[in-house]
Parts: C-alpha cells; structure tokens; sequence
C-alpha cells in the first residue's frame, strides 16, 4: 500500500497522528530519537485549530522542545530538558500542528550522511545500505518513508536541501533572518537556518506562512513581515527567467543520471519559453574552503560552553579526581563529544589562533555573496542540480572538504533562500533533485518559481 | 600559515587526536583560500544595515528547582554541589 505523502493526503486519514505511531514501530530507520506518546498526542489533538490542525510533524532533535528531550545527537546533550519551545516550534503548536517525534541527526549538525549521529545511523527509506543524506537524515527519511508530512530542520551548508534532494522530497531553506532560530543549538551562527522538508512545494509554503516573520527574542532575525507565499500567484513558464552557473557544474563530477536529467530540464524549459542564460558570479570556486573555515571556527566558538561544568553531561571520571578546570573539561569532552565534531573543533581553533586563512575566507565570502546578490539582479532564481551525486552508501569515506555540498553551500554563504525539488531517479531507483536560488528577501517569490517548475516536472 | 603549538592545544580542552591530519587540512585550506587574499578587501555587512543588537543571555523566567536539577549534570548534586567535583586547592598533589 502506498504511503501518504501531502498535507492533504495525511488530512484525508482518519487519524494522522496513529498513523506515525504504527508506521514508525520499532524505527527500522534509525530516524526518530525520541517519540511524543500517543496519550499526549491525543490529547493535544482535542485542542488544536489552526492551518495545520491535526497534523503530525517531526522536529529535528537540535531544536528546542520542553516536553520532549533535545540532544542534537550528541552524548554531552543525552537527557537535556528545554524549558522553553523554540520559537519555530511554538508557531508550529500555535497552528495546530502535532508534535509527535524528535528525529535523529548527525551530531550537531556536523555531518552530510546521518552517520555521526552519537545513537544510531539513519538508513535511507529506499535501500538500508545507503545514507538518506545528512545531517537531517531522520527528519528526511521519516518523510521519505510516509511516517510524517513534514519534518523541521536545519541547514548550515546544505543539510535540509542535500538529503531532500537524495530522498526525493521538496527541502526549503529561507533567507538568512526570516525565520526565528531561537531555541536552535547553534553550529555556526552566521550559516545556520531554520528550514524543513515536505512533499510539495504547496506544504512548504504553508509552514512558511505559519513559520516565517520577526522575533524578538532572535537578534538576527529580520524585521519586517514577510510576503504570504501561498497567496503568491504561480508563474508561467514562459516568464521565467533562470540563471545557469556553467563554471560551477562543468568544474564539477556529476552522476551521469543527474547530468542528463539536468540537461533534458534546461531544454525543455527553453523550449516551453523560460529564458535561461548562463552566468559566471566569480569566485564560486572558493565557497568549499570558505565554508570549511568559517564554519569551523564558529563551530570552535559555539560549542566551547560544553564543558561538563556549566553546560552538558559530564564524563564519569578516570580513575583519580582530574586536577585542573581544563583537565576536567578535557576529559568530558573527549570523552562525549564524537570524532567528527572533535574534528572540526579543532580545526576551527586552530584557525581561531591565526591571522590570515579566517580572514581570507571571511574576505572570500563577502564576494561570493555580492556577486550572487548581483547576477540575481539578472534573472528570478538559479538553477542547479542540488547534488554531483545520489545518496552515498553508509560506508563512504566522508568528505571533509565538502565536495557533496558544493552547490548548496553557497546559497547558506550568501544567506540567500534556497529550495531542491526531485529531478528524477538513477538505475537504482535512487532519488536525485533541482536546487533553485532565490533573491535576497523574496522567499515568497521563489517558492511560486518552485511550484512552477514542480508542476512542469509532473507534467513533463 | 595558521599554526597551532603543543602547548596552545593543551588549553582547547580537547585531546589532539589526529595532529597530522589537521595539520593536513589547515595547509590545504591556507593554499585553497591564498587567492582570496588578492580580492578587494569587502565587508559582510551592507552598507547601511541595522546592527545586530545582542538580548542579554539570561533566561526570560527563572528555571524552576525541578527543571534546573533534571539538567544538571549530575541531577542528585544538582548545581550547588558542582563545585564539589573539583578538588579543592589544599588536596591538590604536592610535587
């Protein structure tokens, strides 16, 4: 039997909320870290109104929930309690929605397969040897797999677009400040967004209606009210205008599947009338190494307050009381926190003691970032493939330099909206998507660009 | 190029597992990132754009004794026997 997938499909259920409860069982997914009970699902039911009334939705597990533990996956964080929602998930509350799951990610955010997770590896809905994508693997394959309609996460250098794309789903990351990240635990704070996955294009719009506008409790988010964006008229084909980035794909090994399905989408949207010129925004060679850098330094920044002390679980002792403060620290947090984020911990001090590799990256980025903001002033969004490849087998090396992400990373660079939809599949069934940039501010407006190009796609 | 000294990673508060290999990484990023150093020097921020004003970071209702002690590291101790965990200066080993 086939799974529902869309708002509409769960609303047709005779009851959403049971739905995930007996389609999540036992989680042969690695997906969930923590389940909401029935009994309070059912109670919270008998009171919810709003756009999204009775609908089950799963929040990544390094956003804040008071009645559900928040770990980000991480054992220094095993058993944390918020006492408050963040501010995403009080809107989500506020409409109605059912907040059934906490959904398994790699260790704080670091991570692009859903394999650094401190509990479980999350498996791919669509073959148990390969990785849904990360790091918001739990939320992306709870979707993929039909337990949920919907799923929060986050994105700091592709982590809600890369694992849409690999699962076949719709993932939206808005523009930096729309939507309020408090209540978030921070990776690196000048990347980092609030986003989430869904079936359609139409779903993501909704929860950015519910989601996105001021809040003063964020002091980066951004003041004005947004646009509705379902109140956005979709636009025709003929007068779309999408910008292509030769430089960045061609300098690019991409699978052949998604080569070909990318290239058969450019022709057929040229040939229904959309203008496609290519644009070269210099220096897009430079996003990989300038993610790396900042995000490791902000990571090195954010994650110092875990020390055992005043922030997080603390390591069982050696044997012997440690001697020092620093000591101390050190023992817990070798002892807690995972080798990929010690990895990058690492790097980002070091950076953090030196003078010129920070700076350049910071340099690099602020050009990256003007000269997207001007070849957008060209033409309404930019067209991509999200990924060079489909979902990675579980036991792939990982990619410390960030190759995976190369097309996404640049949109979280500039602070820029982004959103992947499904493209297509490869001879093993395994999902690939489309990734569309949009101009600063107008999220509304990219996602009737995204509803546009879905409806093109299932028409095609 | 950036360079870290044996004694500075001592105070990270996190073991040096894999010195090589960060050293590896950090030479990498230095070379892929050199030709930034070429660009016009550019600012972030627009020109013009509202400063980021910090909320002080206190929580906006007190924690109440229960939620603070279900945090705690160690939720029999709770925070004011923290401190206990640390030796005090007078049982410090002489050397």
């Amino acid at each position: 039997m086939s799974q529902p997938g869309t708002f509409d499909a769960f609303r047709a259920l005779p009851d959403p909320a049971a739905h995930v409860f007996e389609t999540s069982q036992g989680d042969p997914l690695g997906a969930l870290l923590t389940r909401a009970t029935p009994g309070d699902i059912a109670t919270a039911a008998l009171s919810a109104e709003g756009p999204l009334a009775g609908l089950p939705i799963g929040i990544k597990d390094n956003l804040c929930t008071r009645d559900l533990p928040t770990t980000a996956a991480s054992r220094i964080l095993e058993g944390y309690r918020s006492p408050f929602d963040a501010t995403v998930v009080e809107r989500l509350r506020a409409a109605g929605a059912l907040i059934v799951a906490k959904t398994n990610l790699d260790e704080f955010a670091m991570g692009s397969t859903g394999q650094h997770s401190a509990f479980k590896p999350t498996l791919h809905p669509l073959s148990p040897t390969h990785s849904p994508g990360g790091s918001s693997s739990g939320s992306a394959a709870a979707v993929a797999a039909g337990w949920l309609p919907a799923a929060l996460g986050s994105d700091t250098g592709g982590s809600l677009r890369q694992p849409a794309a690999t699962c076949g789903l719709v993932g939206f990351k808005p523009t930096y400040g729309r939507v309020s990240r408090h209540g978030l635990i921070a990776f690196a704070s000048s990347l980092d967004h609030i986003g989430w996955l869904t079936r359609s294009v139409a779903d993501a719009a909704l929860l950015f209606d519910v989601l996105a506008g001021p809040d003063p409790r964020d002091p980066s988010a951004l003041r004005d009210a947004p646009l509705r964006a379902s109140a956005q008229p979709t636009p025709r084909i003929p007068a779309l205008r999408l910008g292509l980035l030769p430089a960045l794909i061609e300098d690019t090994p991409i699978h052949p599947a998604i080569s070909r399905a990318f290239s058969a989408l450019i022709e057929g949207l040229r040939s229904a009338g959309a203008t496609l010129p290519d644009l070269s925004p210099a220096h897009l060679e430079l996003a990989g190494p300038t993610y790396t850098a900042i995000s490791s330094a902000e990571a090195a920044s954010n994650l110092a307050r875990y020390e055992g002390l005043r922030f997080g679980q603390r390591a069982s002792g050696p044997s012997g009381a440690p001697s020092t403060v620093e000591a101390f620290a050190t023992h817990t947090r070798s002892a807690l926190l995972g080798a990929e984020v010690q990895r990058r911990l690492l790097l980002g001090h070091s950076l953090l003691s030196g003078q010129t590799t920070l700076a350049n990256a910071q340099n690099a980025r602020a050009h990256i970032r003007k000269n997207l903001d001007e070849a957008l002033t060209h033409v309404d969004a930019l067209l991509t493939p999200t990924t060079p490849d489909t979902a990675p087998r579980r036991d792939a090396p990982d990619d410390p330099e960030h190759h995976r992400d190369r097309f996404t990373l640049p949109a979280n660079l500039a602070g820029l909206p982004a959103i992947s939809l499904p493209l297509g599949h490869d001879a093993d069934g395994l999902p690939f998507g489309l990734q569309l940039i949009g101009r600063r501010g107008h999220d509304a407006h990219l996602l009737a660009i995204a509803r546009a190009l879905e409806a093109f796609l299932t028409t095609a | 190029m950036t360079h870290l000294p044996p004694e500075k990673l001592a105070t990270l508060a996190l073991r040096p597992t894999a010195e090589t290999q960060l050293r590896a990484h950090l030479q990498r990023l230095d070379a892929a990132l050199l030709p930034a150093a070429d660009l016009e020097p550019l600012e972030l921020r627009p020109t013009g754009a509202p400063a980021i004003v910090e909320r002080p970071d206190i929580p906006e209702a007190p924690l109440s004794t229960e939620e603070a002690l279900h945090n705690a590291a160690h939720t029999h101790q709770g925070f004011l026997a923290m401190p206990a965990a640390l030796p005090s200066p007078s049982s410090e080993p002489t050397p």
